[in-house]
């Protein structure tokens, strides 16, 4: 009785220490995952600010733009975002 | 003050400050003109605070001293009268005569010391350009600029001065104009010139004389041999310029100058929007040995034309604003322009087929 009792706890033991593992390798996945996704995110949301008609260029960030033309500035903002991000 | 001069005399020193008279009637003094008599000399000086303009002429002086008159009708009236030797005398409570022949008008000025002191600049910071090449460069520039206050730094000029000469930079951000020109200097320095005051330096200049700029912290002084012209600075931080200009293209179409502005002319005219906030959209279609333009306005009727052109590159269809296409066609004074292009999103490049110094870049618009 004694002896399976001692076999069992080695057991969970092992486990354990795959599950601390695992947890370990997951959270590290997920890390990755998400620093890749939040580069593409961040580009994804200013592109999408521009075609909301927003200003995405340094100078002027953020303020109102006319949707009907584009800004020079921004354009050339995010040419080198994207030759920076490839 | 009591001085005596000559009707030309006084219209050239009246109509030359009354540039810079405010027009809002904010501070009355502002509506007015100083008039500054000492040594067979009057100085006439006038301001709005953003700008200010003084300009000497000769006149025999009997007293010396000072007055504000009332722009809108001293400046009417200086128009107006004989061609005459003309009195200007001031009296108590600043009421002045201005006596012609056997007729005299008195008109009620201001207490001169109420007018606001022009600032003084002396700096070493100075260049010298001679007229007609200053004149050119802001009237190729001066078109790109912004009407929009709410952004301060796209209505004035960029001034780049370095070893190489001087360039100007004019954007409102949808097209780009940029102009050099060598000019020996020593000088290193950036600055944004209000637009507005560049142009109204062009329009007082000489193309004979050369124009002296300096700078201090704040002003900008322009200097020829009768006329000063003081102006602010617009402090900000103007965006990097070389960024936005394409440095390759994969459409280069060599084209006549006049035709094209033409035929932009008439296709404009069809899709002429009254507000300036709108686009005035025409489609260009580059492609074998033509380029081809159509606008269509749907209410009024369509146009289509076809100049002959060479052109180098990818077959390509693009929209344009035909606004911006017509500023920059009226200042190009070659011949021959290249229109250079990279795929309909991309900013497009417009610069005369023989000169270096000069370069437009215009926007295209999304047509879906």
């Amino acid at each position: 009785m004694e002896e399976s009792v001692d076999k069992l706890l080695l057991e969970i033991q092992e486990l354990k220490m795959q599950v601390y593992a695992l947890e370990e390798q997951n959270e590290a996945l997920r890390k990755q995952l998400y620093d890749k996704k939040d580069g593409g995110e961040g580009l994804d949301n200013l592109m999408r600010l521009y075609e909301e008609g927003f200003h995405i260029c340094p100078a002027h960030f953020g303020s109102y733009r006319n949707r009907d033309e584009g800004c020079l500035f921004c354009m050339s903002f995010i040419k080198k975002q994207n030759l920076t991000g490839n | 003050m009591k001085i005596i001069c000559n009707k030309s005399d006084l219209v050239y020193g009246v109509q030359t400050v009354q540039r810079a008279v405010s027009t809002k009637n904010t501070m009355p003094i502002l509506d007015g003109i100083l008039i500054e008599a000492n040594d067979n000399k009057i100085v006439f000086k006038a301001t709005n605070l953003e700008i200010g303009i003084i300009c000497s002429t000769n006149a025999k002086t009997i007293e010396t001293g000072s007055i504000v008159l009332p722009s809108r009708y001293f400046g009417e009236l200086v128009k107006k009268l004989p061609d005459i030797p003309i009195h200007i005398e001031t009296n108590e409570n600043y009421s002045t005569n201005i006596t012609y022949g056997e007729s005299s008008t008195s008109i009620n000025g201001y207490n001169p010391e109420e007018f606001p002191v022009l600032p003084h600049i002396s700096s070493n910071k100075l260049i010298k350009i001679p007229g007609d090449l200053f004149k050119n460069m802001v009237k190729q520039v001066v078109i790109a600029i912004s009407r929009d206050e709410a952004r301060p730094i796209f209505t004035g000029i960029l001034t780049d001065i370095g070893s190489n000469g001087v360039k100007l930079i004019g954007t409102d951000t949808h097209r780009l104009a940029y102009r050099s020109n060598t000019i020996q200097t020593k000088l290193e320095m950036k600055e944004i010139i209000p637009g507005k005051t560049l142009a109204e330096v062009s329009k007082l200049i000489d193309n004979e004389e050369p124009v002296s700029i300096s700078f201090d912290k704040n002003q900008v002084l322009f200097q020829t041999e009768n006329i000063s012209i003081i102006s602010r600075i617009i402090n900000g931080q103007f965006p990097d310029y070389n960024q936005v200009i394409p440095s390759n293209y994969s459409t280069n179409v060599r084209i006549d100058t006049k035709a094209f502005l033409q035929a932009i002319e008439r296709a404009s005219l069809l899709v002429r929007e009254n507000s300036q906030d709108k686009a005035n959209v025409i489609k260009l279609s580059i492609s074998g040995e033509h380029l081809t333009i159509n606008s269509n306005a749907p209410d009024v009727g369509r146009l289509h034309e076809k100049i002959p052109a060479f052109i180098e590159g990818e077959d390509i269809i693009i929209s344009f604003n035909s606004r911006y296409l017509l500023d920059v066609l009226k200042v190009i004074d070659e011949e021959e322009i290249y229109l250079q292009l990279t795929g309909s999103l991309s900013p497009g490049i417009i610069k005369p087929v023989n000169q270096d110094n000069f370069l437009y870049l215009i926007l295209p618009i999304r047509t879906v």
